[in-house]
């Protein structure tokens, strides 16, 4: 469920834009990105105005939904892995596309008397990319980068697939795709850089979330996304770096998601489980938590089978409970360790982070990590939590 | 304290007038250092920030032939640097710019003269905040998405908004590309004191294209390449050390990107900005250093003096069993006293003289570069800790000779020593000869490090010389004045006597003032050089520009021919390299009767026919060692016609070519200008251009005259002050020299008194010897001073800035010199004869029974 | 020269009653006390007495090089009357230019003048026509005639003191005043010198003024005088 909240008083404002663009914490000083950035409020007003608004289930129809949908306002390509090298030591990688329009398509010409073609740079929107890489033998490395669609320097398209910015890249080897996908992140900016090469190949059809794609995010109508998801996708590569190439293997989940308004006041952050279960099943679960310290009814679940079959889940069907914190030095409290039981699916174990820093102190500041559940049912995946970053980030709205 | 350094200290108390005079003179040597070197570091951080405000942190620069480049480019390089290939794959940064110039509307009070303009500096937000720190981040008050998502939206600077009156929110009506256009000023960017004049917008990439008519170009790439490529640690210290000292990094070439793109070096590119500042520096620097030389003389001349004074009592120590090293120690203990008091106050001064040279020293770059303003004084410990050393090592220094002369008394009780006067040493003559030599020897084939040094050698030389010089010189009036009553002679005779305490200020007072005719020549044949280039530059009464992107040029020659204009000279202009040089080329062609000079002064004389060949100016002529008849190096794209000459250039270090237009068939993108000769009022000429290309910036070239050369003459004030400064450290050194020797003579002019000489006699011995030393002086400053323009005009100017100047005298420089001269050497008498003037006889008599 | 000749003639000079106070670290001292002398033309009088009694303080006063806080001082030459204290400045100096000689212990001569032209200067200063040829022969007839040319720097002391005699007398003074002049010299080059004085003094009717510590000295002139023995 990667619509990403990090705090609650940036989401009232922002309702609606890309959450990740909507940024609390101290992310480090790169390439033109101060923390705490605040596109989504650029128009003024609820910036809707001029967008299209996800309000009923959506049949996909591929290619073309692998690629952008200019018309709502975000949108991201999400994929996270979680993969083992020869020693069985673990690897977490996060690859994430975001596009974040600023104006409608309909208003992204020059201004008055602008000259015709416009600008190649008038496009109006604004691609963020995210890396981070979690490996045994360092500390947990992220890496950011923005850029325009001019000059082809960003993008998606549908067929052949290709989603990059600069040279981040994941693109289909097919003549359409979208799989087998190869990933190829070589990331100079990191210290030390490191390059991720990965071969994907999906093992399950995609599955639409929600009511067939339209993923609620509260009771306010509109405030939702559509949603689809690859959960099991097989990934084999290598990661270099210090000069030595590890080959790695395992799975990965990429997440589609595109809206153009999904949260409201008073919802605060969000804890997001994506988990691939030894016995062939994948968990999908999202909690959305209110300011007031209550679970919103709006949180949900996916249980796909080994068959490929979908079972939805509600905040009744799970029980979910932190258990240990980890502090991040400047404040945050990041919960790294749940207990976890779904009676309906035979599920009830701890969920436990493979490496507590996972923290992505990017424009947004977020914990993305590798877990594994142990318990009556195992297995690996990610855990994305928002909303526990600093002191400041936690104030009420006001 | 030992009692013997006790001794040495009481002494310094006794000697309040000499200490005091030797102490101010180290003080105001020091402050002017300090002063000069602040201003130089102060102006040289207004320099950085003005040019980082605008140029942001990077190094060098890509440019295409001509002055945009496709932006595809950009695209290509940036993924090849993300790839980590190719020439730039050590970047640390890569950014877009589209850069140009949009019109304000005229201000309701406007001064005549070009209409008010706008840099836009168009750049990618999302790219650039790394580094540019003007540019803002996004999520920074929402200045980058608006950017981005509003159309004509710019961050206007502050004082530019302050002056034209426009608030955040508000549109801004500007002409761009011959349109009118109304921006849209979301914010303002504060301009900081470093910006000033023209004003700047930053803009998004896609504001300024389809502002400036560049959709699909940029004016350039910035990189930023890691510290290493930047020159030398070592260089840079020098650099700090002595300001101005290094123009330019050694011989940086473009790099050759491939499809005729090329990195360049930022600072080489900029070195318009860079080389009449440098220059300006050098000046400061060189003459801070003159101020404190002659402070130094004085430490000499008082040490050496006291010294000589006192060789009866180091006598007497010897035989009590003092050793040579403690009396050299005793009087370096003594020299160090004077020094680090001098030095102190020195500091202390140079902080308060600083303040004022700021002032003229702002005034003097803001006139330069408009967006350049010297706000206040750098907070840089370089320029403090240079001025202590030089201070304090310099004192101890030319204090050695002193403290050997002392440890060199000979023991026992001298049965006589009248003090302190004794021949020059003719010593000096053999090494003052030497050092003339080795300047000499150093002017062919060093750099211009080598011929400043050359100057400081010939200075230094005449400086030592000018003991003897001087002594020639009187000897020669005393022989003149043979027959003349015996107290003229007495007069002359004492003024030759007295050299040994006068030789050294006399010989300050003749390097002061030989550094003062020396710059006034070469100021006086630098402005004339400049005058007359301006004049030919600016010798069309109409000048139209049109910018690069802006259409137009056609429209213009059809109102040319329409209205049948007498003559006009037509240019394409771009920049490309040559040789690996980055040059400015102009394609050139005149219509109709153009003055026979076309607007370019020849280094060589004759007429200047860029129609006839390649013309080079001298600066680019010299580096590439390019002459008349030459092959032109390969210009792809270009025919290249053989060298044909070469013509005056004072606009700053980078080169520029003058081609005939048919040179280049398809030539790169740059701007059109037009001269034009129109005969009668330019006036409805104007107009119709006007009217016919509205983006056409039109310009009236005699107001730009007078005012080049107003700022010319700013530029200059500064180093007449600090020439008056040193002046001043020599008149003080005089003075004390004069009370010394006035001193001295006490017990001789009570004796003469007592014979029935007159009250006045001593008096009028002390001006008129006064005004003899300075006679001498100015004498031997003159030619002095001419050497000295010699190698500045000759060596210094041609190798430091590849330009040549015509040899002027200044009117009246020469009279004005011995004027000068005199009154120093008259103001430093002054105190001393009026004392003497004063005295009772007895009281004269009183000296010579306590000196006996 | 005896002293009966002078008796009814008017005195040469004629001080009385002066006084010559000095400060001296905030305290006031009395160097002269209401001193009174006489002096004939020609007579040779000799001032003597212990440091700072006031010795060359009175010289300076009989001068007119400094002024005596009381009394007066009259000067009575070629039949004029000259009271210092009624002269200003200029005409003090053009008195003791025109009426006095001096020799000194130190600094006698001008460094930068030879011994022939230190001893012309005077004579220039007077505006005598024939100066250097009666320089030439006192400094002759004071046996200096082979150091004619020479810097004062080269000559002896006692060769120095003979020119100043010399300067001392080529303008016929009326009186030489005299500090100390062999004080420098060793005894024989100093009794020399000094019957060199008196001669030429005697040869030319000047009076002398002599201060000396020298026993010898005072005991060979006509009077002498003590001075601070009250």
């Amino acid at each position: 469920m990667p619509v990403r909240w990090p705090d609650a008083r940036r989401l009232r404002r922002v309702a609606g834009a890309v959450a990740v663009l909507v940024a609390v914490g101290a992310g480090a000083a790169q390439e033109g990105v101060r923390p705490g950035l605040d596109v989504g409020t650029v128009l003024g007003g609820d910036g809707e105005g001029g967008f299209e608004r996800a309000v009923a289930p959506r049949d996909f129809v591929f290619p073309e939904d692998h690629g952008p949908h200019p018309s709502f306002r975000s949108e991201w390509w999400y994929l996270t892995a979680h993969l083992r090298d020869d020693a069985g030591r673990p690897f977490g990688v996060q690859f994430t596309l975001f596009r974040q329009a600023l104006v409608p398509p309909a208003q992204r010409a020059g201004g008055e008397g602008a000259p015709e073609p416009a600008s190649a740079w008038r496009t109006g929107q604004v691609w963020m990319a995210h890396v981070a890489l979690g490996a045994p033998e360092s500390g947990h490395q992220a890496a950011q980068r923005f850029s325009r669609g001019a000059l082809g320097l960003a993008g998606v398209q549908a067929a052949p697939f290709a989603a990059w910015l600069e040279d981040w890249r994941l693109a289909t080897t097919a003549e359409v795709g979208p799989f087998p996908l190869e990933l190829e992140l070589a990331v100079d900016e990191a210290e030390p850089p490191f390059t991720v090469r990965l071969r994907l190949e999906a093992e399950k059809a995609p599955v639409p979330q929600g009511e067939n794609g339209l993923s609620r995010k509260s009771a306010r109508e509109g405030n939702a996304s559509h949603y689809y998801s690859y959960t099991r996708i097989a990934a084999s590569g290598e990661i270099v770096r210090d000069g030595a190439s590890r080959p790695v293997s395992g799975l990965a989940w990429l997440d589609r998601e595109w809206s153009t308004s999904a949260l409201d006041p008073g919802q605060e952050g969000w804890d997001w489980f994506a988990l691939h279960l030894d016995d062939g099943r994948d968990l999908m679960l999202y909690r959305i938590r209110r300011g007031d310290g209550s679970v919103d009814p709006a949180s949900a679940g996916t249980l796909v089978g080994a068959d490929g079959s979908v079972r939805p889940l509600g905040p009744a069907d799970w029980s979910l409970e932190p258990e240990r914190y980890w502090n991040d030095g400047a404040g945050g409290r990041w919960p790294v360790a749940w207990r976890l039981a779904i009676p309906a699916a035979g599920v009830d174990g701890r969920v436990t982070a493979v490496r507590d820093d996972a923290l992505n102190r990017l424009a947004v500041r977020y914990w993305e990590g590798m877990v594994c559940l142990e318990g009556t049912a195992s297995g690996c995946g990610f855990l994305e939590l928002t909303g526990y970053g600093d002191a400041a980030g936690r104030v009420s709205p006001d | 304290m030992s009692l013997l350094l006790r001794a040495h200290l009481r002494y310094l108390g006794r000697e309040r007038a000499q200490v005091a005079l030797a102490v101010l003179g180290i003080a105001v040597g020091v402050a002017v250092v300090v002063a000069v070197d602040l201003v130089n570091a102060s102006s040289r951080e207004a320099m950085r920030i003005a040019s980082e405000r605008l140029g942001g942190t990077a190094t060098h620069w890509v440019t295409g032939p001509g002055d945009r480049i496709p932006e595809g480019r950009y695209a290509e390089l940036r993924r090849a640097w993300r790839a980590g290939e190719g020439h730039l794959a050590e970047a640390e940064r890569i950014v877009p710019v589209v850069e140009g110039t949009v019109i304000l509307p005229p201000e309701p009070a406007a001064a005549p003269g070009p209409p008010p303009t706008l840099t836009i500096l168009g750049v990618d937000p999302l790219a650039d905040a790394a580094v540019r720190a003007l540019t803002p981040e996004l999520g920074d008050g929402d200045g980058a998405g608006r950017l981005l998502a509003e159309p004509w939206s710019v961050l206007l600077d502050a004082q530019t908004a302050r002056r034209l009156g426009v608030e955040p929110g508000e549109r801004l009506e500007v002409t761009a590309a011959g349109r009118s256009r109304a921006l849209l000023v979301l914010d303002t960017v504060p301009a900081g004191d470093a910006v000033l004049g023209s004003g700047f917008a930053v803009a998004d990439l896609a504001t300024a294209q389809e502002l400036l008519g560049l959709v699909g170009w940029l004016s350039r790439i910035d990189v930023v390449l890691p510290e290493g490529g930047r020159g030398p640690e070592g260089l840079r210290l020098l650099e700090r050390l002595f300001p101005g000292l290094v123009v330019r990094s050694a011989q940086t070439r473009a790099r050759d990107l491939g499809a005729g793109l090329r990195l360049v070096d930022r600072a080489e590119r900029e070195t318009d900005l860079r080389a009449l500042s440098a220059s300006f520096q050098l000046n400061l620097a060189a003459l801070g250093l003159l101020a404190l030389a002659v402070g130094l003389f004085l430490i000499h001349g008082t040490l050496t003096y006291s010294v000589r004074r006192r060789l009866r009592d180091f006598g007497r120590l010897r035989a009590l069993g003092v050793t040579p090293a403690e009396l050299r120690g005793g009087i370096l203990a003594e020299a160090a006293v004077l020094a680090l008091a001098g030095t102190a106050l020195g500091l202390v001064g140079g902080r308060v003289l600083a303040g004022g040279l700021l002032e003229l020293v702002s005034a003097t770059l803001e006139g330069l570069y408009e967006r350049v303003a010297v706000g206040a004084l750098a907070p840089d410990p370089v320029p403090w800790l240079k001025g202590a050393a030089v201070g304090v090592v310099g004192s101890l220094a030319v204090a050695w000779p002193a403290a050997r002369a002392a440890a060199a008394a000979p023991p026992g009780l001298l049965q006589r020593a009248e003090a302190g006067e004794g021949s020059p040493r003719r010593r000096a003559a053999a090494v003052a000869g030497l050092l003339a030599l080795a300047g000499v020897a150093l002017l062919p084939g060093t750099g211009y490090g080598g011929a400043l040094l050359a100057i400081g050698a010939v200075l230094l030389a005449a400086a030592l010389l000018t003991g003897p010089a001087v002594a020639g010189l009187l000897g020669a009036v005393a022989r003149a004045t043979g027959s003349l009553p015996l107290g003229t002679r007495l007069v002359v005779r004492e003024a030759v006597r007295g050299l040994g305490r006068s030789g050294v200020a006399v010989a300050a007072l003749v390097v002061a003032v030989a550094t003062a005719v020396g710059m006034g020549i070469m100021v006086e044949s630098f402005r004339g050089s400049v005058e007359r280039w301006l004049t030919a530059r600016l010798e069309a009464p109409l000048y139209l520009r049109l910018p690069v992107g802006a259409e137009g040029a056609d429209a213009v020659r059809a109102v040319l021919e329409e209205r049948s204009v007498a003559g006009w000279i037509e240019r394409r202009s771009f920049d490309d390299t040559l040789d690996g040089r980055p040059v400015r080329v102009s394609l050139f062609r005149a219509h109709g009767t153009v003055p026979e000079d076309r607007g370019l002064v020849p280094v060589e004389g004759g007429a200047v026919d860029p129609e006839a060949g390649a013309w080079l100016s001298e600066p680019l002529a010299r580096a590439l060692d390019l002459g008349a008849g030459d092959a032109l190096p390969l210009l792809p794209g270009a025919r290249s016609p053989p060298v044909a000459g070469r013509y005056r250039e004072y606009g700053g270090g980078r080169g520029s070519l003058v081609l005939p237009l048919d040179a280049w068939p398809d030539p790169p993108p740059g701007m059109a200008s037009f001269e034009l000769f129109p005969e009668g009022d330019p006036e409805p000429l104007a107009r119709a251009l006007r009217a016919a290309a509205p983006a056409a910036e039109l310009r009236r070239n005699e107001e730009l005259l007078a005012l080049s050369l107003s700022i010319f003459d700013r530029t200059f004030r500064v180093t007449g002050v600090l020439q008056t400064l040193a002046g001043v450290v020599a008149a003080v050194g005089l003075f004390g020299a004069l009370s010394a020797l006035a001193l001295d003579r006490r017990a001789r002019f009570g004796m003469l008194r007592t014979l029935g000489v007159g009250r006045a006699a001593p008096a009028r011995q002390a001006l008129a010897e006064a005004g003899l030393l300075a006679l001498a002086a100015a004498v031997l400053a003159l030619p002095l001073g001419v050497a000295v323009a010699w190698i500045l005009v000759e060596f210094v100017n041609v190798r430091a800035f590849g330009w040549s100047l015509d040899f002027a005298f200044p009117p009246g420089l020469f009279a004005q010199a011995v004027l000068v001269a005199l009154a120093a050497g008259l103001g430093a008498a002054a105190v001393p004869a009026w004392r003497l003037w004063r005295a009772r006889p007895a009281e004269l008599l009183a000296d010579a029974r306590a000196l006996a | 020269m005896s002293a009966g000749e002078a008796t009814g003639a008017q005195p040469l000079l004629r001080a009385r009653g002066l006084v010559r106070r000095f400060r001296q670290g905030g305290a006031e001292i009395d160097v002269l006390r209401g001193l009174d002398l006489e002096l004939r033309p020609g007579e040779r009088l000799a001032l003597t007495g212990r440091s700072g009694s006031g010795k060359s303080t009175l010289l300076n006063l009989l001068a007119g090089l400094d002024a005596p806080d009381a009394g007066e001082i009259r000067w009575h030459v070629d039949g004029r009357d000259f009271v210092l204290g009624e002269l200003d400045e200029d005409g003090r100096t053009r008195f003791r230019r025109r009426h006095l000689g001096f020799v000194f212990q130190f600094f006698n001569l001008v460094p930068t003048l030879t011994a022939l032209e230190n001893v012309a200067f005077l004579a220039e200063l007077n505006g005598l026509p024939d100066g250097e040829a009666r320089a030439r022969e006192l400094l002759v007839r004071l046996g200096l005639e082979h150091r004619l040319e020479a810097w004062p720097a080269t000559l002896s002391g006692g060769e120095q003191q003979r020119v100043a005699i010399a300067r001392a007398l080529v303008h016929r003074p009326a009186v030489i005043l005299a500090d100390e002049p062999t004080g420098n010299l060793d005894r024989a080059t100093g009794d020399a010198v000094f019957a060199a004085l008196l001669e030429a003094a005697a040869e030319r009717g000047a009076a002398l003024v002599l201060v000396t510590h020298d026993p010898v000295l005072a005991e060979a002139v006509d009077r002498r005088v003590e001075l601070g023995r009250s």
